[in-house]
């Protein structure tokens, strides 16, 4: 009861401090106070729901069905943690959180520089709507309330407990950072939004620039973790599939990406006002879509990423809020449209500042694409389509050139100099080296086999972006490594993309299947299957194995484990996989487990109702499972220890033109789930027929299979040996993805700076 | 001004006509298997896994085969290139992209739809 009202309490503090820091008159008057006071408590009020929340985590209270159907007793504390956002109403707590607190850090510095009534007014307004959505889909519902006829004096002893796959550090790690991504993504809003209010076109650009460079570190550190986390342990073989869920991401951290360049622009000449204030408002709007794609619902079936249909209530919310801010944006707009015009640059085509504005609309097509790509299938639904997706083809074919235009102008860009003192004919004299060399790597990495245009040209632009922008880290950064930041981070981009092209195009791969001490041949490696051992062995809800590969051959000799487990999440009737990876500086070997079979020394095979199976060693002889013999199941059968029962398949031998009804049976240890077939002689032939397996279908029993098997005369029963089948590849350079986008985020991380405010404009309009 | 301007919208247009070209042939539509049968073109079909029916994962081949019912009650049997996928099991809705070859439905990728584990156990709870 305490945790909604408190929900209820952020949300009355969140109008009440909006709607103080709207009549607030621009300077410290009564109604600014007020709402810096209510802004704190409202902060306050949210981390004491969180606390409520966590603290009936780690309590182990079920009694709220959020908890109880999102954690477990038997997770390990840092899992427990993490269960706090594994569900959707504990992620609207925690996206939340992450505002509120990003929200003191923003108060105190618009404070300092004039700028915080209304800034704060519209970030504080996102809140309202945060707290609205908390209040309908609270995480603080007790089960009672949820399920009606539930005893509420009934208390679950314990959680239902996570996805297995998602019980990994990763899950820790990656959310929250991307919510902090995601988070300061707002502030760039309010303050475009405020500037507009206050019909200044300049210093809120300014005073944006740090914190969209924060934003945008942060946000691809946390894409890149999500892509790291699926590559690395779920086993997806790549770190990047254009997912709708990874795509929703991206579209946001694009934005934001373009709004650093034109903001840089708008500082060094004066220009791009509008664009500036057009990115930071959609930056922010596609931070809402994304949630909207996401949790919503409306993507289901195009997606790999779960989605649990969150009512139709939350969908309306979603959309108004989505809708609301958008319009909020785009009227602040096109009010003071014609104000901005007065403001006029010329830019010159033999600029820097032409071709940084060039690479900027290079990333807002590539923004676009992802978004049309990804929105289609809500396109064709509201127009009435027959529904669609786009094949990721889609993607990469656009991408690409897109790419290898960002890397040239990126790379002539930095050749010339701001306001076109150099001619586009002195930047070409003086990257004709780096060209040089560049020609040279591409001519050999065509030798090595690299046959299609676009690749080619692809790996030609990156060298020329990696090595000039090589030269200009080491120009700069000798002087003060700050002055490199850019330069480290377009080397990132581009050893990101040269990483992406040779880890999923030069890709080898091949399918094994491995016995116990079995041994197969691929891509140059020997296989050897040497064992496996348990791990996790404390779980009781799971049985996990290491199993371990030897691989030897191309100068290699060394040790592979991937993972296989079996967990009462879906009751053990498939299994778990985590891939193995062995690591090199120039590839990756990526070992992964796909299927088990199950192999006997002698044919067997599995039957439904009227289905039939011809001996293999004998054609005319044919058998046909008709139904189950449960009888002597429901009446004890007669045997002596009730716990044993025996359970039957009613068969029919066919033999050419003669046909026989009879029935196999198996006992069924009632207690240990042990099944024991009883093995039958054919009459006539050299093999007998047993029951071995009972294959259940837990929606319709009666339709359960069968599993029969056919022995030879001298043959016994024999356990069955597990087959396990691997696809193993080799990820070429693969780590100049991870390396690239390190240098991405730490070159953000170098450029962010105070701002400096421009004091000839009155900011007090 | 006005020259770049319209230089721009001209750029701009061309990348969206083009861009909704291409659209046009790397969409994948949704439909049944009375559809996806008559031609050879890829497909995405929405439907659920038939369990009493046989389904055999080929470890020689990597193919897993099934038979699946659409939501016109229509039934194939589809072929997998790949391994059975994890969660198949508990899957309420399974989506199959491929097409038709010898009255097999051939895909190239498994999307399976499962509940959240707590809406499952209501669901069996409730009924």
């Amino acid at each position: 009861m305490v945790g909604k009202l408190i929900i209820i309490l952020s949300f009355v503090l969140a109008l009440a401090a909006t709607v103080a820091y709207f009549l607030s008159k621009e300077k410290e008057d009564r109604a600014n106070k007020l709402g810096r006071y209510l802004y704190l408590s409202l902060f306050f009020s949210i981390v004491l729901a969180s606390g409520i929340l966590l603290s009936n985590i780690l309590s182990f209270n079920y009694q709220y069905t959020y908890i109880w159907s999102y954690s477990s007793k038997l997770l390990p504390l840092h899992l427990l943690i993490s269960s706090f956002y594994a569900g959707q109403e504990g992620s609207f707590l925690l996206w939340t959180f992450m505002i509120s607190s990003v929200g003191v850090f923003l108060l105190y510095y618009t404070k300092k520089y004039d700028y915080e009534p209304r800034t704060m007014a519209f970030y504080t307004l996102i809140l309202v709507f945060l707290t609205l959505l908390l209040i309908i889909k609270s995480p603080f519902n007790f089960i009672w309330e949820s399920f009606p006829d539930v005893n509420p004096n009934v208390i679950p002893p314990n959680g239902r407990g996570l996805n297995p796959i998602l019980e990994s550090y990763w899950i820790s790690i990656h959310p929250p950072i991307l919510f902090t991504g995601y988070a300061l993504l707002s502030v760039p809003f309010a303050l475009a939004v405020a500037g507009m209010f206050k019909r200044d076109y300049t210093n809120w650009a300014n005073l944006a620039t740090p914190w969209v460079l924060t934003a945008s570190a942060i946000l691809g550190f946390g894409i890149m973790l999500g892509g790291f986390w699926a590559y690395e342990t779920l086993g997806w073989g790549g770190f990047w599939g254009w997912d709708p869920v990874e795509n929703s991401s991206l579209l946001p951290w694009l934005l934001s990406i373009a709004l650093v360049h034109t903001l840089l622009i708008q500082k060094r000449t004066g220009g791009l006002v509008k664009t500036n204030l057009i990115l930071a408002i959609f930056a922010f709007i596609f931070v809402l879509y994304a949630t909207f794609l996401t949790r919503s619902g409306v993507l289901g079936d195009t997606s790999v990423h779960s989605f649990v249909d969150p009512g139709q209530l939350v969908y309306l919310l979603l959309l108004i809020f989505l809708i609301a801010f958008t319009l909020i944006g785009l009227t602040f707009f096109a009010i003071r449209f014609k104000d901005m015009s007065k403001v006029k640059i010329n830019i010159k085509y033999d600029s820097r500042e032409f071709f940084i504005t060039l690479g900027s609309v290079f990333i807002m097509a590539v923004t676009l694409i992802v978004f049309f790509g990804t929105s289609l299938p809500l396109f064709q639904e509201i127009l009435g389509k027959p529904k669609s997706a786009v094949e990721t083809s889609f993607y990469n074919n656009w991408n690409l050139p897109l790419a290898i235009l960002m890397f040239l102008s990126n790379a002539i860009s930095l050749y010339l100099n701001w306001k076109s003192s150099t001619t586009i004919g002195t930047a070409l004299k003086n990257s004709f080296a780096s060209a040089a060399i560049s020609v040279v790597l591409t001519i050999i990495i065509v030798i090595a086999g690299v046959h299609r245009i676009d690749h080619i040209l692809l790996f030609f632009s990156s060298f020329f972006s990696i090595i000039i922008n090589i030269v200009f880290i080491f120009r700069t950064g000798r002087r003060k490594i700050s002055l490199a930041g850019s330069y480290i981070s377009h080397l990132g981009l581009a050893l990101l993309l040269l990483g992406a092209l040779t880890s999923s195009v030069f890709v080898t791969e091949k399918h094994i299947n491995l016995k116990n001490a079995g041994t197969d041949e691929a891509l140059g490696y020997k296989f050897t299957l040497v064992g496996r051992n348990r791990i996790e062995k404390n779980m009781s809800d799971r049985e996990k194995f290491k199993y371990h590969l030897k691989i030897q051959g191309n100068g290699v000799n060394s040790i592979v484990s991937p993972i296989i487990y079996w967990s009462d999440f879906n009751e053990r009737t498939s299994p778990f996989f985590e891939p193995g990876i062995k690591r090199y500086i120039t590839k990756d070997l990526y070992i992964s487990p796909i299927g088990i079979t199950l192999e006997y020394p002698y044919p067997s095979k599995d039957l439904g109702k009227g289905e039939t199976y011809a001996v293999p060693y004998d054609t005319s002889f044919k058998v046909s499972f008709i139904k189950f013999e449960m009888s002597s199941m429901m009446d004890g059968g007669g045997h002596s220890s009730s716990s044993v029962l025996p359970m039957g398949a009613i068969v029919e031998l066919i033999d050419g033109s003669k046909s026989v009804i009879d029935t196999l049976f198996a006992d069924i240890n009632m207690e240990t789930g042990d099944f024991k077939p009883i093995i039958k002689n054919v009459i006539d032939k050299k093999y007998k027929l047993g029951f071995t397996r009972f294959i259940s279908n837990p929606e319709n029993i009666a339709l359960s299979r069968v599993e029969i098997s056919i022995l030879p005369e001298n043959q016994d029963i024999a356990h069955p040996e597990e087959v396990i089948s691997f696809q193993v590849s080799t990820k070429p350079f693969i780590n100049l993805v991870w390396l690239g986008v390190l240098f991405i985020v730490l070159g953000l991380v170098l450029t962010i700076k105070k701002p400096s405010l421009d004091n000839g404009k009155n900011i007090n309009n | 001004m006005k020259k770049k301007y319209i230089i721009g919208a001209v750029i701009a247009l061309a990348f969206t006509v083009v861009a909704i070209l291409s659209f046009d042939s790397s969409k994948i539509e949704y439909t049944n298997f009375a559809k996806a049968k008559a031609t050879e073109k890829t497909y995405q079909i929405i439907g659920s896994w038939l369990k009493d029916k046989p389904s055999n994962y080929d470890n020689k081949e990597n193919t897993f085969t099934f038979y699946m019912c659409d939501d016109k009650k229509d039934t194939a049997c589809v072929i997998f290139h790949g391994a059975k996928p994890n969660n198949f099991d508990m899957a309420t809705q399974v989506v199959v992209k491929g097409s038709f070859a010898k009255n097999n439905f051939h895909a190239s990728e498994i999307l399976t739809k499962c509940p959240s584990k707590y809406e499952a156990e209501m669901k069996k709870a409730g009924s």
